[in-house]
């Protein structure tokens, strides 16, 4: 900052500030004159465009920031409760009370996530049985509530089976692309195929859904 | 010498600027109704409004420092002779100028949020840029058709500029109105968002998140402006305070109080999805209540020391702040359906409540500062008379409102969230009190002794019962004040020991790993207690201006004077000091002579301790205007503030007067810890900073930009808050660089004299609001010698001030008196923070009665069938979320 001022000291001393300003103006004027095309360019011609995301991540949006909340009022309490702010009885009550509350909300994003599952398991099988190995049935397990790879991903395969390595290629490649299909923007999670964000809207780039086929359908097991 | 058209080039800048925002303006409603296409062109419309903002402002700077005086603004604040800096701040110096500033920093704002929110909250997005290019709109129409700051002399050109105020020739007018007009301008973009939020009717938490960062923002720049303003009136205007209740301190003082009010309950949201129409209307409220402040500043309907001069442009003002509350309370009435709460308190002994209370006190005072600033209007409006509202009444009043705020303040923290057992409560509150008792039996016994007397002496302003109240308040507010104080210090001691305590159990840390790691994992909680204990600093600091003691003489060279607790009768006060008159320095420069009264700080034996340099500044471009620049020592326990009045250069005499000012500099630093705790609040967590690591990798991937995320708006910010500090520092090294428009001789002898002179006002015409206890010009001489010989004669105070007011009229008082319609100055205010009382315990009773089983055990049943099998399951995985959170 000291060296700022003294630039401006010398520019000062030098009497071109004047021209300092002038050519912030001029600097200026192309900016403005530069935006102002992009702007014109983007309303009658080539724009990128935004979307809104659809009625289904508007709700599971709002299940999510509703689950955070209550994520961290549940830390609040504890917190509370072990400094002593709160006596037992209270602390009992009202952790179960939240509790309940956490757990309807999970419950709820499971089931939001149900369809997305049964679908991918559907497409992992045929794509396991194209490529001549077994798939084998999974007692269903809640999934996460949060859309994370590493606790979404069913087993694919007995690991002495002769299709296990490409298998195991195959949920490799499902775990790559899951995690790169993560919006860059919001960081949610999006189907392999998708080319925008669901949640804000953003284009997904085109390296992200232009990948095999069958990969992108396998990394669907993922995505909520 | 310039050559290029520059008027023409500013004008069609401002053309410029308004085009492109009613443009922008445009394409943001189109995306807005569902035309998403026109989203892309509504961001870059918005850079290009702040991009062609930055041509008028650098157009304004180049007339500046090219001397274009066909400008009538450059004209009439620089001339040939400042230096670049002051060309600089010229800026600001006016009000034309100030308008054009204003609207830069709004499109500083404007082009950083528009940058954040790429692709973030899409559907709020065209909103958020239609609001702030509405306001854009709004400040360039007010530039091209009330306040050109490029409009030229129609006939000649003078030679030279009639050069800046010397009042505004300081460092001090260069950081302190872009801090506070940081402050106040950054309101807009939480407003956007508000607006943005009513108008999509998505009034969850989602409004309140994306708003957080930029109100912390504007909030901060606001205190410290604030700060800053203090600091400017305690060094420039050289009288010795540094808050008067100017009707401009007032226009910035209550935004901060309402944002404060948000701040606070937009929490209450976040977490418990509950006052969405208060936060709503608060944030409506606030920057209402920025633009109120202008237009109380601009449009000089109300005399002020340092107000801009009377303009037409009120009137514009006018239109806009009806325009912004007939859009909110349209848009809030619309949305009222959606703004219900979908959540209960579950006792009105919880953190939730004390938020409410923290609201009503803060509001409170809000609306008792916008009756008292205002009653002279309202009164002139209703009943013909002019009236005026000084300091002493103002002083009088908040003093107990300001106890009731701080006593909140130490007993909020310690109520727990949802709901407090009456049990743990008292436990938690033991510390604390027995804190605050013990620094009370400490005051009570060893004050007189120390020179802080607990008590100070009855003092009615007025005659009636209110008066005997208030008195009452006035006598116990030092002991008051220090031991609240205690209990809040202790209340946040013991946050940070009882957190500490918690991890250091759990966690198997060290008290500092543990201090450490409470503090950076809960940045928004501790940040605002430190913040707190910023606030317990200042108040500390404001209670020293209780035991102010001042003296005055007029010296020889070579002569001494003390000041302070010098006589073995003198109750208050600290230490004894001598000063001795030395001589007087002249020194001069191309803009003007200087005259310093040059004294030594001497020991108790005699020794030198330092030297005091109070001094005259006579500007070249105004003669007749010296101005008084203040010497001030600081220490911890009392600021020395020198004066030098009068100096004789043929005889060498000068006249000094010396204020001893307990406790000032802890006001600074109680600023400055609470600089640090909103930025320790501000600061982004550790996951907020991979996130947005992560998005930058990607995006460097992708495309190779770069993005501004919150942490780089809050870093953006800190920068910026930063240099203004340093440049605080250096100004507060510093001693002898000040301007006075009160200074003067002005002889008090006693504070009963005192006490009367602060109710009456000077009638000499031109020194518009100055009690004659700070005025010095002759009037004001006269009248007090007149008066004194009165009270000599055995008059009494309350009489002499009727007797003036016969003589002059009400608003020669500076207290309404306490009868008739004056009465409702206080009355209505009281009377509104009574049933505001009533109302807020009738709220939390009726939220707690209205559903006391909380909203998730109704819907629960429909689930329940398959509860049991996979309950342990969700059981597991709430931990294991749990657990997560308490990772990141």
């Amino acid at each position: 900052m000291r060296g700022l001022i003294r630039f401006f000291d010398a520019l000062g001393s030098a009497g071109l500030l004047p021209f300092f300003f002038a050519a912030a103006a001029t600097c200026a004027l192309f900016a403005a004159l530069f935006f102002l095309w992009r702007s014109l360019r983007a309303a009658f011609g080539a724009a990128d465009s935004f979307h809104l995301p659809s009625a289904e991540a508007e709700s599971r949006r709002i299940l999510e920031e509703r689950k955070t909340a209550l994520l961290s009022n549940l830390a609040d309490l504890e917190f509370e409760h072990a400094g002593d702010k709160i006596s037992d009885e209270d602390y009992e009550a009202l952790d179960k009370k939240l509790r309940a509350e956490a757990k309807r909300v999970l419950r709820l994003l499971d089931d939001d996530v149900k369809p997305y599952r049964a679908k991918a398991e559907k497409r992992l099988k045929n794509y396991l049985s194209e490529r001549g190995a077994p798939y084998r049935e999974q007692a269903e397990k809640p999934l996460a509530a949060d859309p994370s790879v590493e606790e979404a991903r069913p087993e694919a395969a007995e690991p002495d089976d002769e299709a296990s390595a490409e298998a195991d290629k195959a949920s490799d490649a499902a775990e790559k692309d899951a995690a790169e299909n993560v919006c860059k923007e919001c960081d949610t999670v999006n189907d392999a195929d998708a080319a925008f964000c669901k949640k804000c809207g953003t284009p997904m780039s085109e390296a992200d859904n232009t990948d095999d086929t069958d990969e992108v359908d396998s990394a669907e097991e993922d995505s909520p | 010498m310039p050559t290029l058209d520059i008027p023409l080039f500013g004008n069609i800048a401002l053309c410029l600027v308004m085009v492109s925002a009613a443009y922008t303006l445009a394409m943001a409603l189109g995306a807005g109704k569902g035309r998403l296409n026109l989203l892309a062109a509504a961001r870059s419309g918005a850079f290009a409004t702040c991009t062609f903002i930055a041509l008028a402002i650098s157009l304004l700077a180049y007339a500046f420092q090219s001397h274009d005086f066909r400008i009538i603004y450059v004209a009439r604040y620089s001339d040939r002779s400042m230096p670049w800096y002051y060309l600089f701040t010229s800026l600001w110096g006016g009000q034309d100028g100030s308008l054009l500033w204003w609207l830069f920093l709004l499109s500083g704002y404007t082009a950083a949020c528009v940058r954040w929110l790429r692709g973030k909250y899409v559907e709020l997005q065209p909103w958020i840029i239609a609001t702030l290019m509405g306001i854009m709109l709004f400040f360039s129409i007010v530039m091209l058709f009330a306040a050109n700051p490029f409009q030229t002399y129609i006939a000649t050109t003078p030679p030279d500029g009639e050069g800046l105020n010397p009042l505004l020739q300081n460092y001090w007018m260069v950081i302190h109105p872009p801090s506070l007009y940081m402050g106040f301008v950054g309101w807009s973009v939480p407003f956007a968002f508000v607006i943005a939020a009513l108008v999509t009717g998505r009034l969850d938490e989602e409004w309140i998140k994306g708003a957080r960062l930029w109100a912390m923002i504007a909030w901060t720049f606001l205190s410290v402006g604030l700060l800053l303003g203090c600091l400017w009136s305690y060094e420039e205007l050289g009288w010795g305070g540094y808050w008067a209740w100017d009707p401009v301190e007032n226009a910035s003082f209550m935004p901060w109080l309402v944002g404060t009010a948000y701040l606070h309950s937009a929490i209450v949201q976040e977490r418990y999805g509950m006052l969405k129409v208060w936060n709503v209307f608060l944030m409506c409220f606030t920057f209402f209540m920025t633009i109120f402040g202008t237009f109380l500043t601009r449009s000089g309907l109300i005399a002020s020391v340092h107000s801009f001069a009377r303009s037409d442009i009120g009137v514009y003002f006018v239109h806009f702040m009806f325009l912004i509350a007939f859009v909110c309370i349209a848009l809030v009435a619309w949305r009222f359906g959606r703004l219900k709460a979908k959540h209960r308190i579950e006792a009105l002994l919880s953190r939730e409540f004390m938020f409410l209370l923290n609201n009503w006190v803060l509001l409170g005072m809000m609306f008792f500062v916008l009756v008292t600033t205002t009653w002279p209007l309202i009164s002139d409006w209703i009943r013909g008379q002019e009236v005026t509202v000084g300091p002493g009444f103002y002083n009088e009043w908040m003093v107990p409102l300001g106890l009731i705020l701080l006593f909140l303040m130490g007993v909020g923290p310690l109520v727990s969230w949802r709901k407090a057992t009456g049990k743990n409560l008292r436990r938690a509150m033991m510390m604390p009190m027995a804190l605050g008792a013990v620094v009370f039996v400490i005051h009570l016994l060893a004050g007189n002794s120390m020179g802080y007397p607990p008590f100070r002496d009855a003092y009615e302003i007025y005659q009636t019962a209110t008066g005997g109240i208030l008195s009452y308040f006035h006598v116990v507010a030092p002991i008051t004040a220090t031991a609240l104080s205690a209990v809040v210090f202790g209340t946040i001691l013991q946050e940070f020991i009882r957190g500490a305590r918690v991890r250091m159990r759990s966690k198997k840390e060290s008290l500092l790993s543990a201090l450490y790691q409470l503090i950076s994992r809960a940045r928004r909680r501790y940040g605002g207690y430190i913040v707190h204990l910023g606030i317990v600093v200042m108040y500390f600091g404001f209670t020293g201006a209780v035991y102010d003691r001042d003296a005055e003489a007029a010296l020889r060279p070579g002569e001494t004077m003390q000041v302070g607790n010098c006589t073995d009768e003198s109750e208050v006060g600290g230490a004894c000091h001598t000063f001795r008159y030395d001589a007087p320095v002249t020194t001069n420069d191309p803009n003007k002579r200087a005259v310093y009264g040059r004294m030594t700080l001497l020991d108790e034996d005699g020794g030198e301790i330092g030297q005091v340099n109070p001094a005259k500044f006579i500007y070249r471009t105004h003669p007749d205007m010296p101005t008084t620049e203040v010497a001030i020592r600081s220490r911890a326990d009392e600021d020395l503030y020198v004066i030098l009045s009068t100096v004789d250069p043929q005889t060498q005499r000068a006249t000094f007067r010396i204020i001893v000012r307990p406790f000032v500099v802890w006001i600074w630093i109680g600023g400055l810890i609470l600089l640090l705790g909103s930025l320790i609040s501000m600061w982004p967590t550790a996951r907020q900073l991979a996130l947005n690591k992560r998005r930058k990798r990607n995006r460097g991937a992708d495309t190779g930009k770069k993005k501004k995320g919150p942490s780089k708006a809050a870093g953006v910010a800190i920068a910026l808050l930063a240099w203004l500090l340093s440049y605080g520092n250096v100004a507060e090294a510093q001693n002898d660089s000040t301007s006075s428009l009160h200074a003067g001789t002005v002889v008090i002898d006693d504070p009963g004299e005192r006490q009367l002179f602060g109710q009456l006002l000077c009638q000499c015409g031109s020194c518009a609001r100055l009690p004659l206890d700070s005025c010095s010009c002759s009037w004001a001489d006269e009248a007090r010698a007149e008066l004194r010989l009165q009270m000599e004669a055995g008059a009494q105070p309350l009489d002499l001030i009727a007797r003036f007011r016969a003589q002059h009229g009400a608003a020669a008082i500076s207290i309404p008196s306490d009868e008739g319609f004056d009465r409702l100055i206080w009355a209505v205010p009281i009377a509104v923070f009574a049933v505001a009382a009533f109302g807020v315990v009738l709220i939390g009773r009726r939220w707690r009665t209205a559903s006391p089983e909380s909203v998730s055990d109704g819907e629960d049943g429909e689930s329940s069938a398959d509860d049991d099998d996979s309950d342990d399951d969700y059981d597991d995985k709430l931990d294991a979320e749990l657990r997560r959170l308490e990772r990141d």
